[in-house]
């Protein structure tokens, strides 16, 4: 739990360590390299797996990710928003991914794949709702700014909305999910 | 649940899913070529003794000038400038920048192409400001908070004397009045933990907690997102005394309360003009919203501006769910394009009427027909003029005009002029008519065959699949089953599409000389949801 709220702080308070460190790799530093990963990973992987659904490609999209932000680093100009410049990779790769027609199995039918499974029931919820049951855009916004702590004004800057745009849509899907999330669990009660 | 608890369990999970062993896959997967050698530094013993020496050569010769450079390369004060802009200044002993930070995009904006590192403080804050009125962020009635971070009383004077006279140059060459507020932090330990948390200025974090402290009730990671004019609005709501928080500043009497500002414009305005302008009270009721709603938002700017010589309202304002910008004309109340309009309109073709309209429509220029209508001053002729207009040219062309319905008015900027659109159908074909505003000249009138009984289907959906402003005003005007012809003839309409909900609506709203209707049309299917008369004690106030 301190892992995870250490990864989701980081990328609003500390754009400027982030922006370093993309420098870094730039200059082939491969610590550094880690150190991007290790922040930032759980955030690309979220946001991927809102655009690809299912975790096996989102982990693709994750790998592609980080061999762009390799062999780009250098050509980085900090602009004060890293992320930003990371979703935005991340973003095209996974719509790339999703145009080819690249996707494999439903997360139901993948969960068999021992890395891949969620032990736990609610969280197993939690993911199917979000998968199924908002468009691709609020599910987007919402893990955007669930997973990787960004705000609406540097998520509209990743997908190209206007700011209300972002708020009305963040506002609509956590409605929905909470909607849907009840419901499923009045269905499962005996 | 609670929308952090939500975020959290999302987060919780999406962790959960991402295998340990992923990076040792991306790092095996980079080429060879690409992999950098890491470079050892060689460690020569020769190396360090000159080196050694060299230090001791510096350290003889230059402590004085290492004072000298530390002093005035160590930041002595910082300085938050807060509008919606949010930019640190860090200076040093002598009042020279020694860096200048944007906290946000619009932040960047108005720095974009400055450089002010090395220069007097008054001297940047005076570029910093220039640039904001130039870029639009500072205007008549603006709200700006400065921040200085120093703990010697009589230095913070001073540093705020410099920023006054640098923030009045640029406001004055611009003839311009702001209210500027001034807040001085000497202990901010817990202000500079949630700056950082939420990557805004000390300054604006200081003054989001202390609202806090003065009213618990209050989210402060909601307050941390808004610009500080809905910050003060929120304060002025909630009863917190401002004085509490800040020091207006009084040396220039122009500088005042917020209220005071936007009255004087006004008044300015009405003896240009020489008519009274509608007040702001009776501005906002042009938005459509009702009082309720009204009464519960957070307005982020309430200017008045000019465009093309027309006094303007511009407002921005924040519900739960969503932002709101209008501008609208502190004339009649009609609304004008916002900025992200124009933008939008430049950027790509308008979208025209033709194209709610069903296959066949076809499109002839009209000769130029004079008009006697009367302009409210010399600019846009009204809706009524408009409407006249298009009557008449169809009169003259032999159409039976006692068969018109269906009649819609709207003005449209096209990106370089703003046109009346005036819709309406004579039997089976639907008109459009585009006439200048300005003049009433017909730029081009459209034709379109259409079925009563097909119209309801063969308007082609939005990109939402929400159905056309223009077709929700005709569901609730047929609804209401009156007069169109004279109803819109008199009065505005005025429509908006709700879309933070999660049954989408059009809410469309317009009076007839007796009652005030109130629809709200479902956005996809075109269903009533809602359906309020309100009997009218007197002629509604709009256009008549």
């Amino acid at each position: 739990m301190l892992l995870f709220s250490l990864n989701t702080d980081a990328p609003c308070a500390e754009a400027p360590v982030v922006d370093a460190l993309i420098r870094r790799i730039g200059n082939g530093d491969m610590d550094a390299f880690r150190s991007l990963y290790d922040r930032v990973h759980g955030n690309v992987f979220g946001f991927a797996l809102s655009i690809v659904k299912n975790p096996h490609d989102a982990e693709d999209v994750l790998q592609e990710t980080f061999l762009k932000i390799y062999a780009n680093a250098a050509a980085y100009r900090p602009q004060g928003k890293p992320l930003a410049w990371v979703f935005r990779i991340a973003r095209n790769i996974a719509l790339d991914k999703q145009r080819r027609g690249d996707r494999v199995l439903p997360l139901d039918e993948r969960r068999t794949a021992a890395q891949y499974t969620v032990e736990d029931a609610d969280d197993r919820l939690l993911i199917k709702t979000l998968l199924t049951k908002l468009t691709d855009e609020e599910r987007q916004i919402l893990i955007l700014h669930a997973v990787s702590g960004i705000k609406h004004r540097e998520i509209a800057a990743v997908l190209g909305l206007p700011v209300g745009t972002v708020l009305s849509k963040y506002h609509r899907a956590v409605k929905r999910l909470k909607i849907a999330i009840e419901e499923e669990m009045d269905h499962d009660k005996p | 649940m609670t929308n952090r608890d939500l975020d959290a369990r999302i987060s919780r999970a999406m962790n959960k899913l991402v295998p340990s062993d992923t990076f040792d896959t991306i790092v095996a997967a980079i080429p060879d070529d690409q992999q950098a050698v890491t470079v050892i530094k060689t460690k020569k013993t020769y190396k360090y003794l000159l080196a050694a020496a060299a230090t001791v050569v510096l350290l003889l010769g230059g402590v004085l000038g290492s004072l000298a450079y530390r002093k005035q390369h160590t930041v002595d004060t910082r300085i938050d400038i807060d509008v919606n802009p949010s930019i640190e200044i860090s200076i040093n002993a002598a009042d020279i920048v020694l860096s200048v930070e944007a906290y946000n995009t619009d932040g960047e904006r108005v720095l974009d192409e400055l450089a002010l590192e090395n220069t007097p403080l008054k001297q940047a804050v005076t570029a910093i400001f220039d640039s904001m009125v130039e870029k639009g962020f500072v205007g008549n009635a603006s709200a700006i908070l400065i921040t200085v971070q120093n703990d010697g009383e009589a230095r913070r004077t001073d540093i705020k004397r410099q920023i006054n006279t640098g923030i009045n140059a640029a406001l004055a060459e611009h003839d311009v009045n702001a209210s500027v507020s001034h807040q001085t932090l000497s202990a901010y330990d817990e202000a500079k933990l949630f700056a950082g948390e939420h990557h805004i200025s000390v300054g604006k974090a200081a003054f989001v907690l202390g609202m806090v402290q003065r009213d618990p009730s209050l989210d402060a990671d909601k307050l941390a997102d808004y610009h500080f004019a809905a910050l003060a609005s929120v304060a002025k709501q909630r009863g917190i005394d401002l004085h509490e928080l800040v020091d207006y500043n009084t040396e220039n009497a122009a500088w005042g309360d917020l209220d005071e500002l936007l009255q004087q414009q006004i008044e300015k305005a009405e003896q240009k003009l020489g008519i009274k302008l509608l007040t702001p009270n009776e501005a906002k009721t042009y938005t459509g919203f009702d009082e309720t709603f009204m009464n519960a938002v957070v307005f982020v700017k309430f200017e008045l501006a000019w465009e093309e010589d027309v006094p303007v309202y511009q407002m921005q304002f924040i519900s739960d769910e969503a932002v709101y910008n209008y501008v609208i004309s502190a004339i009649d109340g009609s609304w004008l394009p916002t900025e992200e309009e124009k933008h939008n309109a430049t950027a790509q073709p308008p979208q025209t009427i033709h194209s709610t309209m069903p296959n066949g429509s076809t499109t002839f220029v009209a000769g130029q027909i004079s008009t006697t209508t009367t302009a409210w001053i010399d600019h846009f002729i009204g809706e009524k003029a408009a409407v006249d207009i298009a009557i008449q040219e169809r009169k003259q062309v032999g159409c039976d005009i006692g068969k018109a319905e269906n009649l819609t008015v709207k003005l449209h900027y096209n990106g370089e002029k703003s046109e009346y659109l005036v819709t309406f159908t004579i039997e089976d074909t639907c008109y459009t008519h585009s006439i200048l505003a300005t003049d009433g000249t017909i730029l081009h009138v459209e034709k379109a065959f259409v079925s009563t009984t097909t119209t309801t289907t063969t308007i082609p959906p939005t990109q939402n699949n929400y159905i056309l402003r223009t077709r929700a005003i005709n569901l609730a005007l047929t609804d209401a089953g009156t007069d169109v012809i004279e109803r819109v003839v008199q009065h505005t309409i005025y429509s908006h599409l709700h879309d933070e909900v999660d049954e989408p609506y059009w809410r469309v709203e317009f009076c007839t000389d007796t009652t005030r209707w109130d629809y709200r049309v479902h956005a996809e299917s075109g269903a009533i949801l809602h359906r309020q008369q309100t009997p009218l004690t007197e002629p509604p106030s709009g256009l008549n």
